[in-house]
């Protein structure tokens, strides 16, 4: 199979998945107690109004119809309007997206290079301090729960030592004008570096939180697996010939226990999206997860559902990349 | 010789006055803070600025902008201001930050917004025919120019409006934007259009006059016109027939005007430069939104923000009391919290088990332990404390704390023992009221199952899930809370307990004839000697059919940075952005 057609392959499988987990959430969602005009407008509008305001949301239609006639919009772009006066879903997600992006990719980056460099370092001192130690911050830092982390990061390096911000994604008065979506790109095209330099000292800590909670896996899964390497005999080859160990390490070990860990990393990207739920939430970070939290709170259809879907193509989009980069890794790999 | 030498003492008094003037004014610098700049300085002569010179004696120096600094040394003369600035005004910021964990919950549409933020909103960039005066609560003519001419019979409101005014487009204010405006909400029919429903007509008598009819006499009728359902929005500019979906704005008239605002991020208000009134000490306000109370918190701690405002929670506020660089504000608060006790469920259709339940429940604990003892008092009618007509009738019924004899002899009656327990669900909602909520449900099983004969199981539900069950009254027992929505006893009566409201605040299906008649009288009768003794007698009834058991009434707190002053926690509960200021760093 050639690459074209292994992704395109994968892109036709995405739709289904996509299709499917959409129709549980437009079921579950209207099958749940909580109606959604009674919790906009909060007090008790009289029955005729109720009427009539369900009628405009087309929640009086039977499911199936409301489910047809939102895949029909679906299609086309149209992720529906917000039950919360009127906005547009696609607007506010186009708004959101870059900046789960922005913190989704940082925290891979953190979660990545403290995790395998952890774990490399771990699995060449096995069984030293260094390695109990390593193995003990990876189940600490994997059980703390994410918010905790965050709030013991906003109160040491913003409270205690006044380092950086306690949260938000930028200064209201920092305006920048919208290019990209991706603030700190925005900020430096404009030449704002005030603004550049707010952005970046507000990603910090959301960043380390999530980039931290998950590095505790990665830590945990490099280690393992260069250990499994380490013990293979082209390494014990390669140290025979007198290669330096730093070379054994890296070139040999750690390209050879990096496949099992980029599955990894594909995989843990949906588990850093449910993450961003929390870390977004914790640090007031106005993306997709804090979108979907504050929707469920006002039983907003429309907007989880657009919120779910656009989780979905990332995790779907994701998946698709690391398989592809297997092949670049590992050339023994053929689609 | 004598001749010679008198006026030379004369001069050398004069000097020596000068001396002692100049020498006094720069010995004695002026304090650092705590200066208002709206007050002037004629303080300065009780603080020695004026050392030598007494008012009438004819030796007061020159002093043209009234600041008791003279205008030989003050270098702004014509423009009252503060010793520390050499006699200039205080220079203020022109930016505050604010911080909420408040969110614009459904649109900024005068006709639509119920929530408490957006009204809030709405109230710093608009404003009504009449205002209610900050501090004292009264009801003072905003864009009227007078308060009204009201008929005989408390029907009609002739009101005359202001000349100056315009809205932000420019165009003239006049009696034809008040009756747009008002017959909008009404014919709109949204959530709040209700506030209205004793309006029967608006009537345009003149440019600048209005003649509103009511279908019956509203004592409370002013206050109502002090509301965001009554401000004048521009009807050039806005659609009659739909309200505003988000991110529209109305153009209204007001102190700010609300430049940029992205729904659960932050809203910026901008001075209006087209008010025609006193602007805004301030000229930029951003509220920045805070999705949890601990982040605020900390923001506030941080400096990160310089005020915040709804809400930390009361162990965090008493925490900042002892942070030297913030002020900790507390108010008056004219919120309620109330137990519902559904009617149409059995066996609470029985009075006395109602009343049982009143006579069990301990509000001191709930003060003590969830709000720290400062932070809300407890409540013994569902009029608050404070407010006219308050009178503590639960307290005279049943005592100040839990009367666990009364309750059980009132169980007893009602067939219940201690092997036939009353066993029922205790609803409450876990996030709209704060996150102190499961611990006062947790209060209340305690106290009510100390009386043996109660057994209770709570059960949460999100707000949206209890808005469901209310309207279904699946629910026997919830704990529900009542912001006002304007500042009269009206507001904490006639929704709960007339038979004719349908609010499900109350008890649903709670009626009493009694009640009925004595609600109808005190919307009418306009001397306040004789509503008070009517208000008295409905709290009486109040007490005795306990539909709903007033809980405990929640102070308001703000946090400052030291130096920001101007903020106002008053029992209207508006937060007027326009009154806050701080010196510049």
């Amino acid at each position: 199979m050639s690459l074209r057609t292994y992704i395109l392959s994968r892109v036709l499988m995405t739709i289904p998945m996509i299709l499917l987990l959409l129709t549980i959430v437009f079921v579950v969602l209207r099958v749940l107690p909580g109606d959604p005009v009674v919790s906009l407008q909060g007090k008790n509008i009289p029955e005729e109004i109720l009427q009539a305001e369900r009628h405009r949301l087309g929640l009086d239609k039977p499911i199936f119809v409301q489910y047809v006639d939102y895949l029909a919009k679906l299609l086309q772009g149209d992720f529906g309007e917000s039950y919360i006066g009127g906005e547009s879903i696609a607007g506010q997600i186009l708004h959101r997206l870059p900046a789960t992006i922005e913190l989704a990719i940082a925290s891979m980056i953190v979660a990545v290079v403290v995790g395998v460099l952890l774990g490399i370092q771990a699995a060449h001192r096995r069984d030293s301090l260094f390695d109990q130690g390593a193995k003990l911050y990876g189940m600490f830092i994997y059980s703390v729960p994410v918010f905790f982390l965050g709030l013991v990061l906003q109160v040491v390096f913003s409270k205690s030592l006044g380092w950086l911000p306690v949260a938000g994604r930028l200064d209201p008065l920092h305006a920048v004008d919208k290019v990209t979506g991706f603030i700190l790109i925005d900020s430096l095209l404009a030449s704002n570096y005030e603004a550049f330099t707010d952005a970046l000292s507000r990603l910090v800590l959301p960043t380390v939180t999530l980039g931290l909670y998950l590095s505790g896996i990665f830590l945990r899964i490099s280690r393992v697996h260069m250990i499994e390497t380490l013990r293979e005999d082209f390494v014990t080859a390669a140290r025979a010939r007198g290669l330096k160990e730093r070379t054994v390490l890296y070139r040999y070990g750690f390209r050879n226990a990096l496949i099992p860990t980029v599955t990894i990393l594909g995989l843990q990207f949906a588990a850093l999206l449910a993450g961003a739920v929390l870390t977004e939430t914790t640090f007031s970070w106005p993306g997709i997860g804090l979108y979907l939290f504050q929707s469920i709170g006002f039983r907003d259809y429309n907007a989880i559902q657009g919120g779910i879907v656009v989780y979905a193509l990332l995790v779907a989009l994701t998946s698709l990349i690391v398989d592809v980069a297997y092949a670049w890794i590992d050339p023994r790999i053929r689609y | 010789m004598s001749s010679n030498i008198t006026p030379r003492i004369g001069a050398l008094l004069i000097a020596l006055l000068i001396v002692g003037f100049v020498g006094g004014y720069y010995l004695d610098p002026a304090p650092e803070s705590g200066f208002d700049p709206d007050a002037g300085y004629q303080d300065g002569y009780d603080e020695g600025y004026g050392v030598g010179y007494e008012e009438g004696s004819g030796l007061v120096p020159p002093d043209t902008d009234g600041d008791g600094i003279p205008d030989a040394v003050d270098q702004c003369p014509d423009e009252a201001g503060d010793p520390a600035f050499g006699g200039c005004p205080v220079p203020l910021r022109d930016t505050i930050r604010m911080g909420t964990t408040d969110q614009v919950e459904v649109s900024l549409d005068t006709a639509e917004a119920y929530d408490y933020f957006g009204v809030n909103v709405l109230l710093n960039i608009g404003e009504g025919l009449y205002a209610i005066e900050p501090e004292t609560g009264n009801v003072i003519p905003a864009l009227a120019a007078d308060m009204p001419v009201i008929s005989g019979d408390g029907l009609e409101y002739t009101i005359d409006l202001r000349q100056d005014a315009t809205f932000q487009d420019g165009t003239p204010f006049t009696a034809s934007a008040v009756k747009f405006s008002i017959d909008r909400t009404i014919s709109l029919e949204l959530d709040p259009s209700w506030l209205l429903e004793m309006v029967e007509s608006v009537e345009v008598t003149g440019t600048h006059q209005v003649k509103i009819t009511l279908s019956y006499p509203a004592t409370f009728f002013t206050s109502i016109l002090s509301l965001w359902v009554t401000y004048p929005v521009n009807p050039n500019t806005t659609p009659a027939d739909e309200a505003l979906a988000y991110p529209d704005i109305p153009d209204t008239i007001g102190p700010y005007i609300l430049t940029e605002w992205l729904r659960f991020e932050y809203w910026i208000f901008e001075a209006n430069p087209e008010y025609y009134g006193t602007p805004p000490k301030t000229s930029r306000i951003v509220v920045r939104h805070f999705e949890d109370a601990t982040t605020l918190r900390l923001a506030v701690e941080v400096g990160e923000i310089d005020l915040a405002f709804r809400t930390i929670t009361p162990t965090d506020i008493e925490d900042l009391k002892d942070d030297p660089d913030l002020s900790v504000l507390e108010g008056v608060g004219a919120v309620v919290r109330y137990l519902v006790i559904n009617p149409n469920i059995q066996p609470f259709g029985d009075k006395l088990v109602r009343q049982a339940l009143a006579a069990a429940v301990d509000r001191s604990r709930i003060v003590d332990l969830v709000f720290l003892g400062t932070l809300a008092g407890e409540l013994y009618s569902q009029v608050p404390m404070g407010m006219p007509g308050h009178t503590d009738s639960f307290k005279d019924k049943y005592g100040e704390g839990p009367d666990l004899d009364t309750a059980r002899q009132l169980l007893d009656q009602a067939g219940f023992s201690e092997t036939n327990k009353l066993t029922f669900d205790l609803w409450y909602t876990p996030v709209r009221y704060g996150e102190t909520e499961p611990f006062v449900a947790q209060i209340l099983k305690e106290d009510l199952e100390a009386t043996g004969m109660i057994s209770i199981t709570l059960q949460s539900a999100e707000w949206s899930t209890m808005g469901d069950l209310r309207r279904a009254g699946s629910m026997p027992v919830y704990l529900l809370g009542w912001y006002p929505d304007f500042v009269d006893p009206d507001n904490y009566i006639h929704p709960f307990f007339h038979s004719s409201q349908e609010w499900l605040w109350g008890g649903p299906g709670y009626s009493n004839p009694e009640m009925d008649d004595l609600i109808i009288q005190e919307r009418a009768e306009a001397d306040p000697v004789a509503r008070a003794a009517i208000l008295a007698a409905i709290q009486v009834i109040m007490a005795e059919d306990a539909p709903i058991i007033p809980l405990w009434q929640t102070n308001q707190v703000a946090v400052t940075q030291l130096g920001v002053e101007g903020v106002v926690l008053d029992i209207s509960q508006y937060f007027r952005y326009w009154l806050i200021w701080a010196p510049e760093r």
